[in-house]
C-alpha cells in the first residue's frame, strides 16, 4: 500500500518537474513568433498582405475546433474515458492536417506573391511556414499519442505525455490567435 | 460500501461533466471573438487596438481553461 502511494507521489512529482519544462521551452518558442510578429509590425507598419479573408476565418475556425477537440480528449482520459480521448485526439489530428493544407496547400497557392517579391511577401510566409511546421510537429506527437493511447498505455492516473501533446497543440493555437489578426486583418490591403 | 461508491461514480461524472461543458463555453466564446474580430478587421480598417484586445482575450482563455497554466502552480495536485 506504502509502496503503491508512495510510486503515485513520484509520479506527481515527475509530472511536475516534466510541466516546469514543457513550459521553459513553450516560453522561449513564444519568444520566437514574438519575434516574427515584431518584423510583421516593423516592415508592413500599417499595411497588410492583400489575402482571402474567408480562407483565413475558415483555417482560424479549423484550429479553434482542433483545440476544443483536444481539450475533450485530455478530459477523457483525466476521467478514464478511453474512447472519448481516442475520439477526441483523432479528431484534433484530422483538423491538424485540415489547417496545413488550408494555409499550405490552398493560401500559399492563391497567395498573389511569391516569398521572394518583397519584405511582405517574405515575412508572410515565413510567419506562416513556421506556424505550420510546429502544427505539423503536433500532428506528429498527436499520432505517438493516439498510437500509444490504442495499446492502453495511457490511464487516468499516469497520461503525462497526453498533457503535453494537448499543451504543446494549445500553444500553437495561442500562437495563430495572434497570427491571424496581424496577417488578415491589421492594416490597409496591399496587393 | 455499494452506495458510497455510487456517491462517488456520481461525483466523478458531476465532474466530468463539468469539466466538458467548460470546454465547451470556451470554444463558444473563441468563435464568438473571432467572428467580431473579423467584422471589426473589416469595418474599421487601421483600427488595431481593439484586434490586440481580442487577441489576448482569446490567448487568456485558452491558456488558462485549455492549457490549464495554473497546473504550474500546484506541483504535487492531481491532474484534474
Amino acid at each position: 500500500m506504502t509502496t503503491h502511494s508512495e510510486a503515485k507521489s513520484t509520479y506527481r512529482y515527475k509530472t511536475g518537474t516534466n510541466r516546469l519544462g514543457l513550459w521553459l521551452f513553450i516560453i522561449s518558442d513564444a519568444f520566437v513568433f514574438g519575434g516574427l510578429l515584431v518584423a510583421r509590425f516593423y516592415l508592413f507598419g500599417a499595411e497588410r498582405p492583400e489575402l482571402n479573408q474567408l480562407l483565413g476565418l475558415v483555417v482560424t475556425f479549423i484550429l479553434l475546433l482542433s483545440s476544443f477537440f483536444m481539450n475533450r480528449a485530455e478530459t477523457s482520459m483525466a476521467y478514464g474515458d478511453q474512447k472519448g480521448f481516442l475520439r477526441g485526439t483523432l479528431i484534433t489530428i484530422i483538423l491538424g492536417i485540415l489547417f496545413l493544407v488550408g494555409v499550405v496547400g490552398v493560401e500559399w497557392q492563391i497567395a498573389p506573391f511569391s516569398p521572394g517579391d518583397n519584405a511582405m511577401a517574405s515575412v508572410f510566409y515565413t510567419m506562416t511556414g513556421f506556424h505550420a511546421f510546429h502544427v505539423l510537429t503536433g500532428v506528429i506527437f498527436l499520432i505517438v499519442v493516439y498510437r500509444n493511447g490504442r495499446k492502453g498505455i495511457y490511464t487516468q492516473e499516469k497520461h503525462w505525455p497526453v498533457e503535453a501533446a494537448a499543451v504543446y497543440w494549445h500553444f500553437v493555437d495561442v500562437v495563430w490567435v495572434f497570427f491571424y489578426p496581424a496577417l488578415y486583418l491589421m492594416g490597409a490591403p496591399v496587393g | 460500501m455499494e452506495a458510497q461508491n455510487n456517491n462517488e461514480l456520481n461525483e466523478l461524472n458531476a465532474k466530468k461533466k463539468a469539466a466538458y461543458g467548460t470546454g465547451i463555453v470556451v470554444f463558444i466564446l473563441l468563435i464568438a471573438l473571432t467572428i467580431g474580430e473579423y467584422f471589426v478587421g473589416s469595418i474599421a480598417i487601421g483600427w488595431s487596438w481593439p484586434l490586440w484586445l481580442i487577441a489576448l482575450i482569446k490567448a487568456a482563455f485558452i491558456l488558462r481553461d485549455y492549457m490549464h497554466v495554473n497546473r504550474l502552480f500546484s506541483w504535487n495536485e492531481e491532474s484534474e
